[in-house]
């Protein structure tokens, strides 16, 4: 069922790489102010989802919407109000944090060097590092400060604790996506991590051979589909059925 | 800032190191050149190509490391996720690209001739600038080097492998193009007009492949910077136009070599008939642009029964060694033609000889021959009593010796003043000479030598019938017809300014004379038989050259409509022989 509401809507999207079905008639609806997390295995189409929502993808078949926007014809239009954190981010190694953001910046008309500056600040990304330099879970810090410095209508994060210590996890988890969630906007994350979705997260989609094959209320999927269990234990059961049918 | 300016200011400083180390290189060249030659005109000249070379380098270097190595790290996928149009990507690449080429070509211009200012002489300075005024045509082929060499930085991941694959891309589609070219023209598509003009050709190409490029990398940002989706994208117009290339190339030979004789395109150019009027041998052509008109195809053409057999796809018929006319042929005398076959391979050649006989009234023999084996080239208009001898001479005179008997007479000059036949015409009288000389004509007697001026104002070679037994020859006011025995007029002249005469050619002794108004080629075309008196009006599509008397049994020649028809010597019947 539609949402009135929905910053993203998606119906019988459908993307191909060579015969392989990513994809695959996917439906999708994501209410305004809510934290989402997709969850699925490798090569579910978790990723593959995203990027065709922030229009750097343009599906087979299907349409979607995101924030009233069509993603395929009006993809640079989506990506300045969207916030989207990549699972890899690659950029020239001898480019630093700071001008690497100034860059970012001079495409978004929101973009607030303030709030990049209070970001990295809040994450303790060095600004000055030259990316050739930078460790894993610094680059993934960078990632997130380019994506939310212009004060995006909908966050879009593919992966985004992956490589991050305990502290900034807690800082990125509860600080900032907790302000965002509180502050009315959306976000629609990719992560491995039940617990960071179980911190963070308000609704639950599992993604299977790319379709939706279950979602819901983060507190009734889990009563449901578990008996009462947490969210991993909930999706382990959920796929042990599977599998036993 | 725009976008735009944002991605070309990021590009900029992505490739500052280049962009220092590339003019420090071409200082140090330039300063080596400037060092390295002596002289003043040599180092100028060395300073210019080293100049060009430089600009072209730095283009190349520039193009082929636009896309290249961003693609091969991935950063091509993490520019897809900025909220910017992959146009607007593309675009400024292409400047950067531009500007940065811009910018080594001037200072590889300035420093080079600032070296020559500061620390040359005027004269080596003047020798650059010259040396470089011939490349300035050629500089919109930068752009399309830089064009071609950001495509190929679509396809691989490192910019050598791009800038290697630009230039054999580039050479690829050259040698596709020029048979291409040619199939085209043979469609009734000529666009040699088009092409002449070198800078247009340059820049069509240059925004062709920019074009190509634009394609392929919008495409492949619509699949997160998809390197298979460009490369193909990128890639298959290339390899398409290559094989349509290739496909023409195979069309236009097989056009060329294959053909039927109802083709529209196919110029009749000659024809050799058979003594008893009963074959001839047609020598038909395509017409191409310039002058790479392909060897004509040879065909046996059964007058009677209208059957035809192609003699060779690739043929040569031999003709009169001094007139150039074709060669009547019967049973004893078979007419010959070498045929270079399928192939341009030409150490090796078929002889086919068509003479009177066997079944069907021709009989055809084949024979292969190696080019250097020769072939003794005939004619029929010299006398049995005369022996003619042209000698060609390298940096001098030609010579041409006439030998009766024991005596002999020798003739020095340039080629066109000592032509066998056409200029000095052996008469069927033994001994006695014809020769055209400073606009006389002469009658020479080898008996004692003695010369006669039997004609003043001429202005024309020795024009013979076919059996050699009558002379056309012009004055500045008129063409005469002489009888060659005596060199005295067989009729009144034709006055040059009603009609050009020529005479049609024939295997017998026929005299008929073709007479066609100046500039008005669309009229019919008299015929004059000097035998009979008959007077004839054929309409003719002059773009053949064919007209031919084929003995008692007509004239064949193309009609106006384009077909090939023989008409009765008094035009009363018409029988059409090719239907086209």
């Amino acid at each position: 069922m539609k949402h009135e509401t929905s910053v993203i809507s998606a119906r019988n999207l459908g993307v191909k790489f060579g015969r392989k079905h990513v994809l695959d008639g996917l439906d999708l609806d994501l209410p305004q102010g809510s934290v989402t997390a997709l969850v699925g295995g490798n090569g579910a189409g978790k990723s593959t989802l995203l990027r065709v929502l922030v229009g750097a993808l343009v599906p087979d078949r299907g349409s979607a919407r995101v924030l009233g926007l069509d993603p395929t014809r009006e993809g640079e239009r989506v990506r300045e109000r969207v916030g989207y954190v990549a699972d890899r981010l690659e950029i020239q190694p001898r480019t630093r944090g700071r001008e690497w953001l100034e860059f970012v910046g001079s495409f978004r008309r929101t973009w607030d060097p303030a709030e990049a500056q209070r970001l990295a600040e809040l994450l303790q990304l060095e600004l000055d590092t030259r990316f050739g330099e930078m460790s894993k879970g610094t680059r993934a810090k960078l990632a997130l400060v380019a994506a939310l410095a212009h004060r995006p209508e909908l966050l879009v994060l593919d992966e985004p604790f992956s490589g991050l210590d305990v502290e900034t996890r807690l800082a990125v988890t509860q600080g900032i996506l907790g302000h965002l969630r509180d502050d009315g906007r959306s976000v629609l994350l990719v992560s491995h991590s039940t617990n960071d979705v179980e911190r963070v997260a308000d609704r639950v989609l599992v993604l299977e051979q790319g379709r939706i094959v279950r979602g819901g209320e983060l507190e009734s999927f889990a009563a449901s589909a578990s008996g009462g269990l947490d969210l991993e234990s909930a999706l382990l059961r959920g796929k042990l059925e599977e599998v036993m049918s | 800032m725009s976008a735009f300016l944002s991605l070309l200011v990021r590009q900029v400083r992505d490739n500052r190191g280049a962009l220092v180390v590339a003019p420090l290189a071409s200082a140090v060249v330039l300063g080596g050149v400037f060092a390295w030659f002596p002289g003043p005109n040599a180092v100028g000249e060395a300073t210019a190509y080293a100049i060009g070379s430089l600009t072209v380098l730095w283009t190349l270097y520039f193009a082929a490391d636009s896309f290249a190595s961003d693609g091969a790290t991935g950063r091509l996928a993490t520019l897809a996720l900025l909220p910017v149009r992959a146009r607007t990507l593309w675009s400024s690449r292409v400047a950067f690209v531009a500007l940065a080429s811009v910018g080594q070509g001037l200072f590889a211009l300035g420093f080079g001739l600032g070296l020559h200012g500061a620390l040359g002489s005027e004269l080596s300075l003047e020798a650059s600038i010259s040396g470089m005024r011939p490349m300035l045509p050629w500089l919109p082929s930068l752009a399309v080097i830089a064009a071609a060499a950001m495509v190929a930085s679509l396809v691989v991941e490192t910019a050598l492998a791009a800038m290697i694959g630009s230039l054999l891309s580039l050479g690829a589609i050259g040698l596709a193009a020029a048979p291409a070219w040619r199939a085209l023209a043979l469609s009734g598509i000529d666009v040699t007009p088009a092409l002449r003009n070198g800078v247009l050709l340059q820049v069509l190409l240059a925004v062709a492949f920019l074009a190509l490029g634009a394609h392929a990398f919008v495409r492949g940002q619509r699949r997160l910077g998809s390197r298979s989706v460009r490369a193909w994208q990128a890639t298959w117009p290339v390899l398409a136009t290559l094989t349509l290339g290739s496909i023409a190339s195979a069309a236009e030979y097989s056009r060329r070599t294959a053909v039927e004789l109802e083709n529209p395109r196919l110029r009749y150019r000659s024809a050799a008939a058979s003594k008893d009027g009963r074959h001839v041998v047609l020598e038909a052509h395509f017409e191409l642009p310039g002058n790479d008109g392909p060897l004509p195809s040879a065909w046996l053409l059964d007058i009677e029964s209208g059957q035809r057999e192609l003699l060779g796809r690739a043929a040569d018929v031999l003709s009169d060694r001094f007139t150039g006319r074709q060669l009547a042929w019967d049973a004893e005398h078979p007419l010959r033609i070498r045929d270079f076959g399928a192939l341009v391979w030409r150490d090796r050649v078929e002889l086919i000889e068509v003479a009177i006989g066997g079944e069907g009234g021709a009989r055809v023999r084949r024979e292969m021959m190696t080019m250097d084996a020769g072939f003794s080239f005939q004619t029929t208009l010299v006398p049995s009593w005369a022996n003619v001898e042209r000698i060609r001479r390298r940096g001098s005179d030609d010579v041409t010796v006439v030998r009766w008997g024991d005596r002999e007479r020798r003739f020095d000059g340039q080629m066109g003043r000592v032509w066998p036949v056409r200029v000095i015409f052996p008469t069927p009288e033994p001994g006695v000479l014809l020769v055209v000389r400073d606009g006389q004509l002469l009658r020479i007697d080898m008996a004692d030598d003695e010369e006669h001026v039997l004609l003043s104002g001429v202005d024309s070679w020795i024009d013979p019938s076919p059996d050699g037994s009558a002379l056309l020859l012009r004055t500045k006011d008129a063409s005469l017809v002489l009888d060659s025995r005596s060199g005295s007029p067989l009729r009144a002249p034709f006055p040059r300014d009603e009609a050009y005469v020529a005479w049609v050619d024939a295997p017998d002794a026929s005299k008929v004379l073709q007479l066609q108004s100046h500039g008005q080629r669309e009229l019919p075309t008299r015929l004059l038989d000097l035998d009979t008196g008959v007077e004839l009006e054929i309409e003719r599509d002059h773009r053949h050259q064919l007209l031919l008397r084929v003995g008692a049994r007509g004239y064949l020649y193309v009609r106006g409509d384009g077909d090939l028809v023989l008409t009765s010597l008094d035009g009363s019947s018409e029988r059409v022989l090719v239907d086209r």
